[in-house]
């Protein structure tokens, strides 16, 4: 935990030893098949506010699902401890069995394991280069010293600024194990550290900035540099003008553009808005919905420095790279076994895209290595292509649910909102609420920068979005906050 | 051995350390039963058992936390925990320079157990499984090509804890929560339109036992469900502009949870859900001074109430469950806390609002029951509508977005009805409406009797850093608003 050298990691020989010899014998426990999935590891976060740490904490996690195949059902259990294993596997086949009383579809099959990459063949040293680059052996053993000592370098160019911080430094470190009676070993283990700060000003407390990353390796975080690009936002915010609903171009920064990317992950880029329809990019394979510019993707490999990697899934399929917008033009889900099949496809279609085992509400497969592919301008000439529009650092509390085919989403700025005139940027704006298809405004780009950053996404410790900055014409705002 | 002897065992080590202010330790074992069907299919059949133990520990006046799995006998693992947040205390003293100090609370000793009929864990799991298909069956049956796909889902949890802290508070408690619900999607072309019963977000959320599921009679409703969703695929959407609302119970949930729920949050009032959620309008200088709404709104916290999803009987640092009102004839007048923020802010004592989602997650500020008061001498819900001669009944959740100060929101329904002179006329899809908080509870002229009260609540209530999912309530009677902006987005 916060001791070097005394990470509570199982580790792949105790971990593999333990589920393969499970998944070797289903037949001893009234099993066809046995699929056994492990996540866990220690997750430390020390939060920020009012320039205080005011919630510091090291948790051990770890979680064991357990799918058993009878006849042609499959049922599952969950657990939180390796001996409780036996009892998890009586508890799979129990569903399975009650799930062989009513009518319906076979399950799918478990998955099959992932054929090795030819040594040497791009492949095999994409993945290895994954596999190195996810885990850093002094991220992990930071602990709440180290994570303290990150705090303070961020709250001095805070302080200094006149503002007071807040925010967070997490850091994780996971690993994952999966083996089935079909063959399937994989291990793999991760680190991450997130730093998030926001900057209010002393004496105006709309005033905010805020600057936020997330990496494998918690020597790349820059505490002080980051801070400073909160405090120098918060000071530019005061005195903030009103603008009147409309029509504006923006340019929005990465924090803003990944979070449009998780709200069409979230209600498109899974199985399950293909299965009910739901999905914008459902019976459009091949269609234009936007602009040539805009290609989206999830890639657990990305070979980018700057991208989060993941190897493999919880039911230890390699993750591929799957191109939902290609150039303007819809592209495929993202797939897990169950998700492959009800879709129609065998089950060897999955993508590698399974949910996280203790993701209790998310449905069907899941984009989480997400990117938008880099374009050729910089920032600056975004700006100088706008004559009078807004610079918008990030989004705050976005819904993508109002109508999921058009990707209508509402949603707010937040701790960034500028006039930008003739190329410049201006006087800082009022948050303003804005409800727009996002289809439809990634149909009007003005431009996409050559650079790119990694943005922490709200849900997972060490999960991020790789995402440039957008110029968009014609943004829909409807109204603006205010005081009371 | 109990299962409170780690728990004080782990306390008592830490209590002697040197520059320990207070400690405590919480045991929690949560089962948790989801059971989601998808037409003929099943999304997820999943039981998941989960169990450790969470200590806290005030270290010369900053908070450390550690959590470690293991049963409820596992006295190692407690003691590691306990170590470990004992170091993350003294780290993070080494940054802090104020003191937390924490309002007086009585010692507690006992125990609550939420009051059930059925243990859902002793039903066959192919009961269950045969209840949510006859409610598919219910859903599909007519067999019109529109309807695109109907799902039945319930959930149990089953949560077992134990506390003990350092002022000699020792209190076990043994919730349950049940939630079921039904949705159906229909289609034609581009235009989908869903609809569910008793809401989105889970369905209905109760602290009750397999008896829930068959009191919501999805059954018996699921064919007017159905011809709604059909029905909507051709009606009018909504109409921009602004008039009069009634919202029922479960949009009103909706907009009490996030427009007076989280507002409320006294953690947010003082800046500390900055990195994530935001702040709040209700600031402390406000307390008892600030106009929030008409003399019609009364909104209050409460953990007693029979049934209601956050019913307990202590929070998660012992403090007792209590009733606490948060605005009263339309004025703010309370916080939802912890002992830590009513030592702040001087409210006297804890609203008893602190919890935990698991054992691996520190206690941290929630709503409880947060719920609207029925006006005795209201209308009920058809008198409401008799009322009204010229406005939009709106219901079902279906989108929500709010500021980061709880101002401005916008909030979709599935479902709304024209009324014209007193009576509802065409139904309308996709409607949508916006406001800012204090403008529109002043906007409320009319709230509804007891008669349509329901007492809704959800599961997934997001919050903290790293994120915690809650399950909270929020009862109340339908209400009339008046001068919203509505429309459908288009």
């Amino acid at each position: 935990m916060s001791q070097p050298g005394a990470l509570p990691l199982l580790g792949p020989g105790v971990l593999l030893e333990a589920l393969t010899r499970l998944a070797r014998e289903p037949g001893a426990h009234g099993a066809d098949e046995l699929e056994l999935s492990f996540e866990g590891g220690v997750l430390g976060t020390s939060r920020l506010a009012r320039s205080q740490l005011t919630q510091t904490g090291d948790v051990v996690e770890r979680m064991l699902r357990v799918r058993a195949r009878v006849g042609d059902r499959v049922g599952a259990a969950h657990v939180a401890s390796l001996d409780d294993a036996p009892a998890a596997i009586a508890r799979a086949v129990e569903a399975a069995r009650a799930l062989a009383s009513l009518p319906g579809p076979a399950a799918p099959p478990l998955p099959e394991p992932t054929p090795p990459d030819p040594a040497g063949s791009p492949g095999a040293t994409r993945l290895a280069t994954a596999m190195a680059r996810s885990f850093r052996g002094e991220t992990a053993e930071l602990g709440a010293a180290g994570r303290a000592d990150l705090a303070l370098r961020a709250l001095a160019p805070v302080r200094a600024a006149g503002c007071n911080a807040a925010g967070v430094v997490a850091v994780a470190v996971r690993e994952q194990a999966v083996a089935s009676t079909r063959g399937i070993k994989s291990y793999h283990r991760v680190t991450s550290a997130k730093l998030d700060v926001i900057a209010t000003r002393d004496d105006d407390d709309r005033a905010t900035g805020r600057a936020s990353t997330v990496v494998h390796d918690a020597s790349r975080l820059d505490a002080a540099v980051q801070a400073e690009h909160a405090a120098e936002t918060a000071r530019r915010s005061a005195d903030a003008i009103v603008l009147p609903p409309g029509e504006y171009d923006v340019v929005l920064e990465p924090p803003a553009v990944a979070e449009l990317m998780e709200w069409l992950a979230l209600a498109s880029f899974g199985s399950q808005g293909f299965r009910d329809g739901s999905s914008c990019l459902c019976g459009r394979a091949g269609e234009q919905l936007c602009d040539p510019a805009i290609t989206i993707y999830d890639d657990g490999l990305d070979p980018d420095p700057d991208a989060l990697v993941t190897p493999t899934d919880p039911e230890g399929v390699r993750k591929q790279r799957v191109v939902l917008i290609d150039a303007g033009r819809a592209g495929t889900p993202v797939l897990d076994t169950a998700g492959a099949v009800s879709l129609g496809h065998p089950a060897s279609a999955a993508t590698g895209h399974a949910g996280a085992l203790d993701d209790s509400w998310a449905l069907g497969s899941v984009a989480q290595n997400l990117a938008m592919a880099a374009g050729e301008d910089s920032f600056d000439a975004l700006l100088g292509r706008v004559d009078r529009g807004l610079y918008i650092k990030r989004f705050h509390y976005v819904n993508g649910l109002l109508d999921t085919r058009r990707a209508l989403m509402t949603g707010m700025t937040r701790s960034g909102c500028f006039l930008i005139e003739q190329g410049r940027v201006g006087a800082p704006v009022q948050n303003l609420r804005w409800t727009q298809g996002i289809l439809a405004a990634l149909g009007r780009v003005g431009g996409v920068t050559r650079q790119r950053r990694t943005v922490p996404v709200w849900w997972s410790a060490g999960g991020g979005i790789l995402a440039p900055a957008l110029l968009l014409r014609r943004f829909r705002f409807t109204g603006a906050s205010s005081r009371d | 051995m109990s299962m409170l002897d780690a728990t004080r065992a782990a306390v008592a080590a830490l209590a002697r350390r040197e520059g320990v202010d207070y400690c405590d330790a919480r045991f929690q074992a949560d089962e948790v039963e989801q059971l989601y069907l998808r037409d003929d299919e099943v999304d997820r059949l999943a039981r998941t058992r989960r169990a450790g133990f969470g200590v806290r520990v005030l270290y010369q006046g900053a908070w450390g936390f550690a959590a470690e799995p293991g049963a409820a006998d596992d006295l190692a693992a407690a003691t590691r925990a306990a170590e470990a947040a004992l170091a993350t205390a003294r780290a993070a003293a080494t940054v802090n320079t104020v003191r937390v100090r924490l309002a007086e609370e009585p010692p507690q000793q006992g125990s609550f157990t939420t009051p059930i009929e059925r243990d859902p864990f002793t039903v066959p799991l192919a009961e269950k499984l045969a209840d949510l298909r006859a409610v598919i069956a219910a859903l599909r049956s007519g067999a019109d090509p529109r309807v695109k796909s109907a799902t039945a889902r319930a959930e149990f949890r089953r949560i077992d804890k134990a506390f003990a802290s350092s002022e000699g508070s020792a209190v076990e408690q043994h919730l349950w929560h049940g939630a079921a619900g039904m949705q159906v999607t229909a289609a034609d072309g581009d235009v989908l339109e869903r609809r569910s019963d008793p809401m989105d977000h889970g369905g209905r959320v109760a602290a009750r036992g397999y008896e829930l599921v068959g009191s919501l009679d999805l059954v018996g409703r699921a064919a007017a469900l159905r011809e709604e969703a059909l029905a909507l695929l051709t009606a009018p959407p909504c109409p921009a502009g602004a008039t009069t609302v009634i919202l029922v119970p479960s949009q009103l949930a909706l907009q009490i949870h996030e427009s007076c729920g989280h507002p409320t949050e006294s953690d947010r009032a003082m800046g500390e859900e900055i990195s994530l959620a935001g702040g709040s309008f209700l600031t402390p200088e406000r307390q008892g001074r600030f106009r929030y709404g008409s003399v019609h709104v009364n909104l209050v916290a409460d953990a007693l109430t029979p049934g209601a999803p956050a019913t307990h009987g202590w929070d998660d640092e012992g403090v007792p469950a209590r009733r606490t009102p948060l605005v009263s004839r339309g004025q703010f007048v309370g916080y939802l806390s912890s002992r830590e923020t009513a030592a702040r802010l001087g409210l006297g004592r804890s609203a008893g609002c602190l919890r935990a989602e698991n054992y691996a997650r520190p206690p941290i500020i929630r709503m409880i029951n947060v719920s609207m008061e029925p006006d005795p001498k209201g209308p009920t819900l058809a008198e409401l509508v008799a009322d009204t001669d010229d406005g939009i009944l709106m219901g079902s959740n279906k989108s929500w977005s709010i500021d980061d100060l709880r101002l401005n929101f916008q909030f979709g329904c599935e479902v709304a009805w024209e009324i014209k002179r007193g009576k509802r006329t065409r139904l309308l899809r996709r409607p949508i409406y916006t406001g800012i908080t204090p403008r529109f509870w002043g906007g409320c002229d009319a709230v509804g009797n007891g008669a349509d009260f329901e007492m809704h609540g959800f599961l997934t209530c997001g919050k903290g850093d790293p994120m915690q999912t809650m399950w909270v309530g929020h009862g109340c009677p339908p209400a009339r608003f008046q001068g919203v902006e509505v429309g459908s987005g288009a």
